[in-house]
């Protein structure tokens, strides 16, 4: 299946500016087509019926592979910090001091004692996701445009 | 034909200032620790909402995090360390008018039967269980957790190969057959040589089945899951959490749902 240029450009892109592994997801996902919904089948006779196992795939036309790749990023990127910054917001319910409490609480991904290795902080403000929201808007534009 | 070339550059520019303020999405699985944590604070808002439970952040020395603090989650695989500030972070968990206190952790390793370390995404283990091994040298809780589930960030689907892991670490924790006569428990502190020291925690069930039957198991992804999964999650009582971002949060609603009667029937462990 060929990949469009559109795609080509945007996963450059992605490995430049630091998302090689991600790039090279994407670059996978759609090579392999896009997936089926799943058979919500009705219940089948195990001795007569073969179960489904394989993810059936489709190709994706080269007009729309940019969008299916906007919305792979969106999955990908944008949700994981917005449900971060989600996480930081509850957290801060559950600090046991119930006066002054702050809006979020900082939530740091951090190696154990005994591993080397840098804490994988965030520099955005707890409970924010400002880059998260910019990025989506940026994803959308990219998707109007290949519709 | 090419980006549009002011939209390419403003993608540029924007996926800078994204990956300046938030590194961890440039690492190997870092997006992926995010959906962790977003579970294990879901769950734990779920808990606190019962009404049933006090539900609070630790510590790694199991004291409250203070206001300022920072709730470290690991990023690596680890069991219960000796209490140090340096430790992870956890949720308290404490019935309201006594009983049972439980703890919720991420990446925390549970060992199985075979003596191999499994690394359970978020988990529930019985506090009396944790803080035996906090109060020692650390080391692995064993036994079937109260709750377990499995983050999966990929947008593919999960197949029946996926589930297949799931099911065969569950097989090796749980404690159908006994590591020692003395003990017949769901969850066991074992990390001395004498049994007799042991800190074991809940009932020993005598399949597999009717041991997957009390607590809540899952795999939470992003994308969906294949029929041949479906049919072991069924039979094995392994819920099925797919489109976890999808708008509506139907499925995380369903997750948190099912955790609370775990919660209200932790009595039957």
């Amino acid at each position: 299946m060929a990949i469009s240029t559109e795609v080509i450009e945007l996963v450059a892109l992605l490995t430049e500016e630091g998302y090689g592994t991600l790039a090279g997801e994407l670059l996978t996902e759609i090579s392999l087509g896009r997936e089926l919904p799943p058979h919500f089948a009705q219940k089948v006779d195990p001795p007569t019926e073969e179960i489904e196992d394989e993810v059936r795939r489709v190709e994706i036309p080269e007009d729309e592979q940019l969008s299916f790749a906007c919305d792979i990023l969106i999955l990908r990127l944008v949700e994981p910090v917005r449900r971060l910054a989600e996480a930081e917001r509850g957290a801060a319910s559950l600090l046991s001091q119930e006066q002054n409490r702050p809006d979020a609480v900082s939530i740091r991904f951090s190696r154990s004692r005994d591993d080397s290795g840098p804490t994988l902080a965030r520099a955005e403000g707890a409970g924010q996701s400002e880059t998260a929201d910019a990025l989506q808007e940026i994803l959308t534009q990219l998707r109007s445009v290949a519709i | 034909m090419a980006l549009p070339s002011n939209l390419a550059l403003n993608l540029r520019t924007i996926l800078r200032s994204f990956r300046a303020a938030n590194r961890f999405t440039t690492v190997p699985g870092g997006t992926g620790k995010a959906l962790e944590a977003w579970i294990l604070m879901r769950l734990a808002l779920a808990a606190k909402q019962s009404g049933a439970w006090h539900v609070t952040l630790r510590r790694g020395t199991g004291a409250a995090l203070p206001r300022n603090g920072v709730f470290q989650f690991p990023a690596t695989r680890h069991g219960i360390q000796p209490s140090s500030s340096s430790a992870s972070c956890f949720v308290l968990l404490e019935q309201l008018g006594g009983g049972i206190d439980l703890e919720l952790h991420g990446s925390l390793q549970w060992q199985g039967r075979s003596e191999a370390k499994h690394e359970i995404d978020v988990s529930v283990v019985p506090a009396v269980i944790a803080q035996a091994l906090r109060s020692s040298n650390g080391g692995f809780p064993r036994g079937l957790p109260v709750l377990a589930v499995e983050c999966k960030d990929k947008t593919s689907a999960g197949t029946s190969d996926e589930m297949r892991e799931t099911l065969a670490r569950m097989f090796d924790l749980a404690l159908v057959t006994k590591l020692s006569p003395r003990w017949a428990c769901r969850i066991i502190e074992a990390e001395s040589s004498n049994d007799r020291y042991w800190t074991a925690w809940g009932r020993r069930s005598p399949t597999y089945r009717t041991f997957f039957a009390k607590g809540t198991f899952a795999i939470a992804r992003a994308g969906q899951f294949s029929l041949g999964a479906r049919q072991m999650s069924q039979h094995y009582h392994i819920r099925q959490v797919n489109s976890v971002y999808a708008p509506g949060l139907a499925f995380i609603l369903s997750l948190e749902g099912d955790f609370r009667h775990t919660l209200r029937s932790i009595h039957r462990f």
